[in-house]
Order: structure tokens, then sequence, then C-alpha cells
């Protein structure tokens, strides 16, 4: 019996982002807790030249839901909008991520299967060619991860209180 | 048109095992290049109470491998083995692992499908999943957990990496 692209994708997506939805509020509820400024947790970084936490929440919605919008369309790009800037507009933009996947029909994800995706950089010359499903699956979700985890990490480095439960979230266990 | 259930999980694990494998690499000539004792990086944490380096890359295993041989047995529970300690025995964990996952034959995994299985931990901990998710929404979000941990922390070590080190040989056209 095999999968949709649908259950391989959108439930994990869901999950994932339905945590670090949670972890804006662990953020929040932290700031409030210390009387630290939320700038402090909102523009908090790795590294120098790593980017923010803001950054890494937006790309949560970029890699799930636009990269749902790019596999429609078939060409695809980075986001060069700029990420919220407080940790309720930061939970806002989750809140409509959950709410497009939430709202996504299985059926027109099959006809996603061998559609031509192109992902570009404007003013450069980089082109890579994939297939909707192998966009989604190599290129999306591993991007996915890496930014929700990302986020996850800069707040366990700040000292807010979180495990990696709060980053698993949901599991889809049974009954 | 479907997937198999291989299809939606081993390619995706294989990319981000290959790339960490790189990370491994690079992480050692950092340490040459700087004149740092290797358990600078592999000791590493994000903070005091988080698990180090070390841990993170053997939970990649633990969570790509020791998932496909729990489905196997019907039972997954967490792993208490010490994560290898130097970069050289790191590398060999990945490779091992590498090799297990590209030996895999797409038929078993299907036959995973609908197939009970139990996460404990001791004897009162105890949750249920089908084989299919339990490899979907346990497995495979705790596999790109540790790995991105795992590059967060060579990272924030000032290790010479992009997050193209992250996602590896991307599966493009031709």
């Amino acid at each position: 019996m095999p999968l949709s692209l649908h259950a391989a994708l959108v439930p994990g997506w869901l999950q994932v982002l339905g945590s670090c939805r949670g972890l804006i509020d662990k953020a929040e509820a932290h700031c409030a807790a210390h009387g630290l400024d939320e700038a402090e947790l909102v523009e908090t970084r790795l590294f120098g030249d790593m980017r923010p936490f803001k950054y890494q929440i937006k790309s949560c919605t970029v890699h799930s839901r636009l990269a749902v919008e790019h596999a429609r369309s078939g060409i695809a790009g980075p986001d060069f909008n700029s990420s919220p800037e407080t940790l309720a507009a930061l939970g806002a933009q989750l809140d409509d991520t959950i709410a497009f996947l939430e709202a996504l029909d299985p059926a027109e994800f099959e006809t996603f299967f061998g559609r031509d995706v192109v992902f570009t950089i404007p003013g450069t010359d980089y082109r890579r060619e994939y297939t909707a499903e192998n966009f989604l699956l190599g290129f999306s979700r591993p991007n996915f991860h890496f930014h929700a985890t990302t986020a996850y990490a800069l707040l366990r480095m700040k000292g807010v209180a979180i495990g990696k439960v709060n980053y698993l979230g949901a599991w889809p266990t049974r009954g | 048109m479907p997937l198999s259930l291989h299809a939606a999980t081993i390619p995706g694990w294989l990319q981000v095992l290959g790339a960490t494998r790189k990370l491994i690499d690079t992480a050692r000539d950092h340490c040459a290049e700087h004149d740092l004792p290797q358990a600078e990086l592999v000791d590493a944490r994000l903070i005091e109470d988080m698990l180090p380096l070390k841990y993170q890359i053997k939970s990649c295993a633990v969570h790509s491998r020791g998932a496909i041989e729990g489905v196997r047995q019907g039972t997954f529970s967490p792993d208490m083995t010490e994560p290898p300690a130097t970069f050289a025995a790191l590398a060999e964990r990945l490779d091992e692992t590498i090799a297990f996952l590209e030996g895999l034959d797409p038929a078993e995994l299907d036959r995973f499908i609908g197939r009970d299985m139990v996460f404990t931990i001791g004897s009162k901990f105890r949750r249920e999943f089908t084989a299919e998710n339990f490899l979907l929404g346990f497995s495979q979000p705790n596999l790109y957990f540790h790995a991105t941990t795992a590059y967060d922390l060579l990272r924030m070590k000032g290790v010479k990496i992009g997050k193209g080190d992250f996602l590896g040989a991307m599966p493009v056209k031709g």
C-alpha cells in the first residue's frame, strides 16, 4: 500500500509548525517572566553572520506554504520579503501557514508528480530543475526542518525552558 | 501516482546523512587548521544542559538505521549507548548507517505499512504508532532535528559552513 505525496509531507509539516507556534508562546512567556525585551529573542543569532530567530521562523512558512505555491506555478526562488518583527506577528504568520496547509486537498498533490519546478535566483545564473515531488521532498523538507530546528536551538541557547518534545510536537500515535 | 514508503523517507535521509558525513571532515580539518583539540568540537554544546555534538551525530544513526531496525522488531526505545568520541569513530558510524540504508529493499518498506509499532521508555511510557507514522512522524523529525543541531553547533563554533552543506546533494533532474 503506497502513500500519497500529501501524506508524506503535509502532516509532518503541520506537526512541526504546531511546535513552532508553541515555541513563540514559550518565548513570550520567557520574556514576560524575566522582564526581557522581546527583541532579545527575535533578533538572536547563533553566530554573528547567521540569520536571526525571526528569519528562521519566517523560513518555516517559506519552505512549506510557499513551497506548495512554487509546486503549483513551477517557478521557485528565494523569498526576499522581510521577516515579521515581533513575536505576535511571527505567531500570526505561522497561524496563517497552518490554516493554509490544513485546507490543502490531497488530490491536488497527486497532480504535482512529474511536473517541472525550476528554482532560480534573480540576478544570478543559478538555476536548478526538479520534479515537483523531488523539490518538495529533497529541497523544501530539509530546508523546513533546518529552519525550525535552528529556531528551537536559538531559544534553547538563550535559556528558554524547552526540550526536544517541544520540537517534535504532537506525534501521530494511534487512536 | 503514489509514493512508496521508501521513496518518502530513505532518499531524504541519505541526503542529510551524506551532508552530515561531510561536516565531520570539515570539522576535523577546522581543528587541524586552527590547532584545536577535537574535543573542542566533539563535545561542543549549545547550552550546558544540552547534549554535545557527538550525541547529535550518533542520534542521526539512531533515528534512521535504528528506526528501521526498530520497525522490523515492532519496538523502539531510546538508545543509551555512549556516542563515539572522535571524528574518526563518528564518521565510521555514519558510513555504516549510509551503507545500511543504501542496502534496503523498497519492497521491505512497503510491507511495513499498517504494521504495529510501539515506542517505550522503561515500563511506564508507551506510545503506539503504525510503522509508517512512526517513521514519518517520529523518526524523521528526530533525524532532521539532530542533524541540524550538529550543523548549528559547528556553525556556532566558527567552522566555515553554510546551509548548502546541510542540504547536501539535492535531487535535481539529470
